[in-house]
C-alpha cells in the first residue's frame, strides 16, 4: 500500500452515524479508519500523514474540541474538522481557534463532506511539508560551530564584517571566513536568504 | 254603743287600708310582668332579627328530615317563602351526586361529635348549582332524646371558582416550566435529531454515489448487499427520530390528569426525555427499584417533570468533574404510608444554608435557565400531598422526595370529605385529595 495515501480518521460516538460517515467516505475512494471515543483515537493514532481527522463534538468522556486541544497540546498538528449535530458560536470560536480546518454541521451534504476534506488534506500536506522544512533549517543551524552561531547573530542583526571583527576581536578575514562558512552550510548565497531562514527558524522556536 | 261603733269604724278603716295596699301590690306586679313581657317580646324580636338579618343560610329540621325552620337567607336562595318550606325534606334542593354525602354527615352526627362541616352543591332558585359550605350540629330535647338538626350554611361559589383558577393557572405554570425545560435542552435535542438526520443524510449520498459509479449492474451483489444494509438503517434512523419527537411531544403536552402507576415507569421515562443530556455527560446510571411495588397515584407528566427537573440539575452538577467520576444513582423504595424517591450525584452537594433556599423561586447558581425548576418541582410534590428536600452537607448531591403510596391513598379516600366529593376528587391537580394536611410525618 502506498505509504503517501491520505487516511481520513472518523472519531464518533454514536455508531450509526460514524458507520455511515465511513460508508460515504469509502465510496468516495478515500481510505477510511474509524475510532468510537477521542480515548480511543490519542491511543490508536501512528501518526501517519498525510490524513486528516473528522470528530464529532458531543461525546461523552472527551469532546471533539478538547481532542483537538489534545492533539495540539501534543504538538500534534494533523488537520482536523470538527462535526456538530448542533453549532453554538463559543463552539465554533473555540474549534476554530484551535486550529480546526473547519466545522461541520450535522447532517451535511457530501459535498460539504468532500470539501472539507479536500480542504483538510491540502491544509494537512502544507502544514506537513512546512514542518519539514522548518526541521530541516534546524538541523542545519545545528551543524554551525559555537563561533561561526555568534557570528550568524551579528549578520542577521545588519552588523558590517568590521563592526563584527570588532565586536568579536578578530580580524576581518577570520569574519569572512566564517561567513562563507555559514553561507555553505545554511544553503544560501545572500544574507537576505539567511536572515529569512532564522526568521522562521525563531518563530517555531517561539511557538514549542 | 259608741264605743263598738268607734271600734268598727276603725277596723273598716285598717281593712280598707290593707285592702289599698294590697291593690297597689297587684298593680304593681302586674305592671312588672307587663313590662317583662315587653322585655322579653323586644328580647325575641332582637334574637329573630339577627337570625333573619344573617346573611348565612340557617335551617333546622326534624329527626325525619322535614324543615321546621329557615331563615331569610335560606329561604330567599330557594326563592320560596318559610311557610312554603316548612314540612319539605332539607336535602331536597342538595345535588343529586352530593346528596348521598350529605346525608351520610347528618345521620353520622351525635352527641360526642355535633358539628359537621361539609361542602356541597345545591341548587339555586334559578337551577344553577351554587357551592355552599355547611356547618350543622344535631339537636337534643330536654329528655335528651336526638329531635333534630340545624345547620349554617354560606354561598363559597366564588371562593371555589377562585379556587379553581389558581389551580388551573397552577396547572398552566406547571406546564409551562416543561416546555421551557424542553427550551433549555434544545441543544440536546438538537444533537439527539441531526445524529440520525446526519446518518439519513451520509447513507444516502453514498446510494447515490454508488448508483452514479454504475456498480449497480444486475451482477453486482456486493453492491447491492450495500444499498439494502443502508436502506434498512436508514428506515431505523426515522425510526429513532419518531421516538425523540413523540417522547418530546408527549413530555410537552399539558397534563393534568391523576392516574395511577409504578413510579419506576416514570423514572424510565424521565431518563428517556434527559437522555439528550445526560449521554454527553454520564457513561453509567443506576437505578434501584428492585421491587417494583412503588404505586403512586398522580399526574405521572408532573412526577416526570420532578424528575427530569432533578436528573438535568445532577448531570449540571457533574459537569467540572473527570468522565469516570460523574455517577447519577435513582432510587426508588416503597414506604409504609410513602414512595420515596432519592436522586444522588457525584457533584459537590449543597450546603445546609443553601439546602433550604433552592426550592426558592428565581434562587439559581446557574448562568442559564429562571430558577423556578425546583420551586416547581416542591408545588407539584406538595400539591400531591408529598414533600421534597435537599439533604445538605454529605459530601454529595442528594434530593429526595415523598409520594403518598397507593394503598395509604386509599385510605385517606374514606376519610377525607374532600375525597368523597366525585367533583373535588378528580380537580386536575389533585390537591383537594391531600390538603387536609393530615400526612406529615
Amino acid at each position: 500500500m502506498n505509504d503517501k495515501e491520505p487516511v481520513i480518521y472518523v472519531v464518533d460516538d454514536d455508531e450509526d452515524a460514524r458507520d455511515s460517515a465511513c460508508a460515504l467516505i469509502s465510496q468516495m475512494n478515500l481510505k477510511v479508519q474509524e475510532f468510537g471515543s477521542a480515548k480511543d483515537f490519542l491511543e490508536r493514532y501512528d501518526g501517519h500523514r498525510p490524513g486528516c481527522l473528522l470528530t464529532d463534538h458531543r461525546m461523552p468522556g472527551m469532546s471533539g474540541v478538547e481532542l483537538l486541544e489534545a492533539l495540539r497540546s501534543q504538538g500534534m498538528t494533523i488537520s482536523v474538522v470538527v462535526m456538530t449535530a448542533y453549532a453554538e458560536t463559543p463552539l465554533t470560536v473555540r474549534a476554530i481557534r484551535s486550529g480546526a480546518v473547519t466545522l461541520l454541521e450535522k447532517p451535511f451534504s457530501n459535498f460539504a463532506l468532500f470539501e472539507a476534506i479536500e480542504k483538510s488534506l491540502n491544509e494537512d500536506r502544507r502544514q506537513h511539508a512546512a514542518e519539514q522544512r522548518v526541521g530541516r533549517i534546524h538541523d542545519r543551524l545545528a551543524t554551525l560551530s559555537e563561533s561561526e552561531q555568534d557570528v550568524l547573530k551579528l549578520i542577521v542583526r545588519g552588523e558590517t564584517n568590521k563592526a563584527v571583527a570588532f565586536n568579536m576581536r578578530v580580524s576581518i578575514r577570520t569574519v569572512e571566513s566564517r561567513r562563507s562558512s555559514i553561507f555553505e552550510k545554511m544553503g544560501v548565497s545572500s544574507v537576505a536568504e539567511l536572515v529569512q531562514l532564522v526568521m522562521i527558524a525563531r518563530s517555531t522556536e517561539a511557538e514549542t | 254603743m259608741d264605743s263598738d261603733r268607734d271600734t268598727l269604724e276603725q277596723r273598716v278603716e285598717q281593712r280598707t287600708e290593707q285592702l289599698r295596699r294590697l291593690n297597689a301590690q297587684l298593680k304593681q306586679q302586674i305592671e312588672e310582668r307587663r313590662q317583662i313581657e315587653i322585655d322579653l317580646q323586644q328580647s325575641e324580636l332582637h334574637y329573630r332579627s339577627i337570625v333573619e338579618d344573617q346573611t348565612e343560610m340557617i335551617v333546622r329540621f326534624d329527626s325525619e328530615g322535614k324543615i321546621t325552620f329557615a331563615n331569610r337567607a335560606y329561604c330567599q336562595a330557594n326563592g320560596q317563602s318559610l311557610l312554603q318550606l316548612i314540612g319539605q325534606p332539607y336535602y331536597f334542593r342538595i345535588h343529586e351526586d352530593d346528596r348521598q354525602a350529605v346525608m351520610q354527615l347528618v345521620d353520622a352526627s351525635n352527641k360526642e361529635s355535633p358539628a359537621q362541616a361539609s361542602e356541597s352543591r345545591a341548587y339555586r332558585s334559578d337551577g344553577s348549582i351554587a357551592y355552599e359550605a355547611w356547618t350543622g350540629r344535631a339537636l337534643y330535647d330536654e329528655d335528651g332524646r336526638h329531635c333534630g338538626f340545624q345547620a349554617v350554611g354560606r354561598d363559597v361559589s366564588q371562593l371555589h371558582e377562585a379556587r379553581r383558577k389558581l389551580q388551573e393557572k397552577e396547572l398552566q405554570l406547571t406546564h409551562l416550566a416543561r416546555v421551557s425545560a424542553l427550551g433549555e435542552m434544545v441543544a440536546g435535542i438538537s444533537h439527539e435529531i441531526n445524529q440520525p438526520l446526519a446518518t439519513i443524510a451520509n447513507f444516502c449520498s453514498a446510494a447515490l454515489l454508488l448508483i452514479q459509479q454504475n456498480e449497480l449492474q444486475a451482477d453486482n451483489v456486493d453492491g447491492r448487499e450495500k444499498l439494502k444494509t443502508w436502506l434498512t438503517r436508514i428506515s431505523q434512523q426515522t425510526d429513532r427520530i419518531n421516538a425523540i419527537i413523540q417522547r418530546l411531544k408527549r413530555f410537552g403536552r399539558p397534563g393534568g390528569h391523576a392516574e395511577t402507576f409504578q413510579i419506576r415507569s416514570a423514572i424510565d421515562e424521565a431518563l428517556m426525555v434527559t437522555e439528550v443530556q445526560t449521554r454527553q455527560v454520564l457513561e453509567k446510571i443506576e437505578v434501584i427499584d428492585s421491587s417494583h411495588q412503588c404505586w403512586v397515584c398522580a399526574d405521572q407528566i408532573q412526577i416526570e417533570q420532578v424528575l427530569v427537573n432533578l436528573i438535568r440539575n445532577a448531570c449540571e452538577a457533574m459537569e467540572l468533574l473527570p468522565a469516570d467520576q460523574r455517577e447519577l444513582k435513582i432510587e426508588a423504595k416503597p414506604g409504609n404510608r410513602f414512595v420515596v424517591i432519592t436522586v444522588s450525584d457525584s457533584g459537590p452537594g449543597i450546603s445546609a444554608a443553601s439546602a433550604a433556599d433552592v426550592f426558592e423561586s428565581f434562587v439559581t447558581s446557574k448562568s442559564h435557565g429562571m430558577g423556578i425548576g425546583l420551586a416547581i418541582s416542591r408545588s407539584i410534590v406538595e400539591n400531591h400531598g408529598g414533600r421534597i428536600r435537599a439533604i445538605p452537607d454529605v459530601g454529595y448531591g442528594c434530593v429526595e422526595f415523598a409520594l403518598p403510596a397507593m394503598d395509604h391513598l386509599a385510605q385517606l379516600g374514606s376519610s377525607s370529605p374532600a375525597a368523597s366529593h366525585p367533583k373535588l376528587a378528580s380537580q386536575p391537580s389533585a390537591s383537594n385529595l391531600f390538603d387536609r394536611g393530615c400526612h406529615n410525618e
